[in-house]
């Protein structure tokens, strides 16, 4: 199982979207792909769909190149990206039959899946679906299709927590056997999901690896500390304008986030200036994937 | 284990079992029917007197068949591809499915239904002059045969102008009912105005169903000379030859541009 862009460049006009995107996912597990909007997020799946073509570059699912053979590509993949609707003169039914059929599959155990998704009646038409509702029975067509690679953009945007929560749980068992590529704006939902990153801004890929590595990285470049005493904001001001701390946040009177320059000596150097104050803990400050997302897209926070 | 039918035979299905059951499929069946019955309801109550032959029975329906197969082809096929470009086509078009293959499919079900409608409409018409007259008009079947091509030919046709007018599904339907009630009619006559043989209008194939219609009279020339002008009149073949020509170049084209589109902003 394997996602590549090569190189992917895609104009709107004079807009640049996606500026020579590169990716290459393998294996199961889930991938997420992060970024503010407008990064470039959802075009990147639309190449990835066929649902627009790449101006240069090549994108390709399994081998197959998605521009120059989108049946062979396509047929591995299941996905939800933007905001599609079930077609509104089927029913429940009829849709997830169709979807499932179109794919191979006769029979797309209606009955689990209600179980599973919580599904709305069966004989209910499409178009009187709640949002939630039509989500849920789009998500019902993508298991039904028992895809190998699943490319979800967004899924959770939009839904009342019940619904996000079943969405999480079937990509979780999903991700143990298929690869999913997952777009989300809640960092709680990445961490909680995904076991790979890449940081999109720009139409540019800015990082990529592991969450927890990344989440090492970044929160390792400031230090949560508590103090023995009340401490007064002026006596951190101080730390900071000698050039030992990079900035801090105060989370109480006694408790102060420190950022340093992400070196080892700058973090001795802070170090000993917070120990003259008298410290009762110390601490990497565990903002993780925040903090990654924070500083890589410049402050830009949805 | 059972086995998922085709995916021709799934697609086919579910698309043909969407236009028999749309409402379109039905108000359209009752106008062609209203329109095949007016004339003899209007005997039967002795609202109007009995024409007293088939043809003349059937001249009311005959003179608007084509309007109204205009229409319907519009309100069969005129979405048919600018549906896609919608929150729906983000599902469609994600599919391992072949454009060409969905365009194909969508043809022969907006088709299935076109044929429902007037084969209904060409058979009503058979029963009610059988029923008056005992006998029908004398070109019955070809006449059916050409309304029926006629119908298939404007279904492929709208497909294509769906195909260009994409962004909307009401623009489409739209467009599709002017180029063929106004535009092409007027391009009819200026062409016809300067002695040009308008064959490649469909709308100029269509003059072959009248005709047909009207068997006391011989079949017009297909050239007719007054003073330095000639007017043009289609023979039966080359009506079906254009006819059957636009089913095919329309197709063709549609295909073409409906694979070229993108699904940017829906």
């Amino acid at each position: 199982m394997d996602i590549v862009l090569d190189n992917v460049s895609k104009r709107f006009g004079n807009r640049t979207v996606l500026d020579k995107v590169s990716l290459n996912i393998e294996g199961k597990g889930c991938f997420g792909y992060l970024g503010p909007n407008g990064a470039g997020k959802t075009t990147s799946m639309k190449v990835l769909t066929s649902l627009i073509r790449p101006d240069s570059g090549t994108a390709s699912i399994n081998g197959f190149s998605v521009a120059k053979e989108p049946t062979k590509a396509l047929k591995f993949v299941g996905s939800i990206v933007e905001d599609p609707e079930p077609y509104s003169s089927m029913n429940v039914r009829e849709f997830i039959t169709f979807a499932a059929r179109i794919r191979g599959v006769a029979d797309p155990h209606l009955d689990e899946l209600t179980k599973l998704l919580d599904l709305p009646p069966l004989d209910s038409r499409c178009n009187k679906l709640s949002k939630g509702q039509k989500r849920r029975v789009l998500l019902g067509a993508v298991v039904a299709q028992d895809p190998e690679v699943l490319i979800l953009d967004e899924p959770t945007a939009g839904l009342d927590p019940k619904e996000s929560l079943i969405f999480r749980n079937m990509i979780l068992s999903m991700k143990k056997e298929r690869l999913v590529l997952l777009s989300s704006h809640l960092l709680y939902e990445v961490t909680q999901l995904c076991d790979r990153v890449t940081f999109i801004d720009k139409g540019r890929i800015v990082e990529s690896g592991g969450v927890e590595e990344l989440a090492r990285r970044f929160s390792s470049k400031s230090i949560r500390v508590e103090f023995a005493r009340p401490v007064d904001e002026s006596e951190i001001a101080d730390i900071q304008r000698k050039g030992v701390a990079t900035g801090y946040t105060r989370d109480s009177e006694r408790t102060y986030v420190l950022g340093f320059d992400g070196s080892e000596e700058g973090r001795e150097r802070l170090v000993e200036e917070v120990v003259k104050l008298r410290i009762r803990s110390l601490q990497d400050a565990g903002l993780g994937l925040e903090q990654a997302y924070t500083e890589l897209m410049g402050g830009k926070q949805e | 284990m059972s086995k998922a039918p085709s995916l021709n035979v799934t697609l086919l299905g579910t698309y043909t079992r969407l236009h028999l059951r749309s409402a379109r499929f039905y108000v359209l069946l009752f106008f062609y029917l209203l329109l095949m019955l007016l004339a003899p309801a209007l005997v039967l109550t002795k609202v109007a007197p009995n024409p007293g032959s088939a043809a003349a029975l059937l001249s009311f329906p005959e003179g608007f068949f084509i309007f109204l197969a205009t229409l319907g082809a519009a309100l069969l096929a005129g979405d048919s591809i600018s549906q896609d470009f919608s929150r729906q086509g983000l599902f469609t078009l994600s599919q391992p499915i072949a454009r060409a293959r969905i365009v194909a499919v969508r043809y022969v079900a907006a088709a299935i239904a076109g044929t429902v409608i007037t084969v209904t409409f060409f058979s009503v018409g058979a029963a009610e002059t059988y029923a008056f007259y005992g006998t029908t008009v004398a070109n019955y079947a070809e006449i059916a045969g050409f309304g029926l091509l006629y119908t298939l030919a404007m279904i492929a046709f709208v497909m294509f102008l769906s195909a260009v007018f994409y962004r909307s599904q009401v623009l489409s339907i739209l467009v599709s009912i002017l180029t063929i009630a106004l535009f092409m009619p007027i391009v009819s006559a200026i062409l016809a105005s300067k002695g040009i043989e308008a064959w490649p209008l469909i709308t100029y194939a269509s003059e072959v169903i009248g005709a047909l219609y009207n068997p006391a009279s011989q079949y017009p020339l297909h050239i007719q000379s007054s003073g330095a002008v000639n007017s043009y009149f289609p023979t039966p073949w080359e009506g079906v030859t254009i006819m059957a020509g636009y089913v095919v170049v329309s197709l063709l084209l549609c295909a073409a541009l409906y694979r070229r589109r993108e699904l940017r902003e829906v």
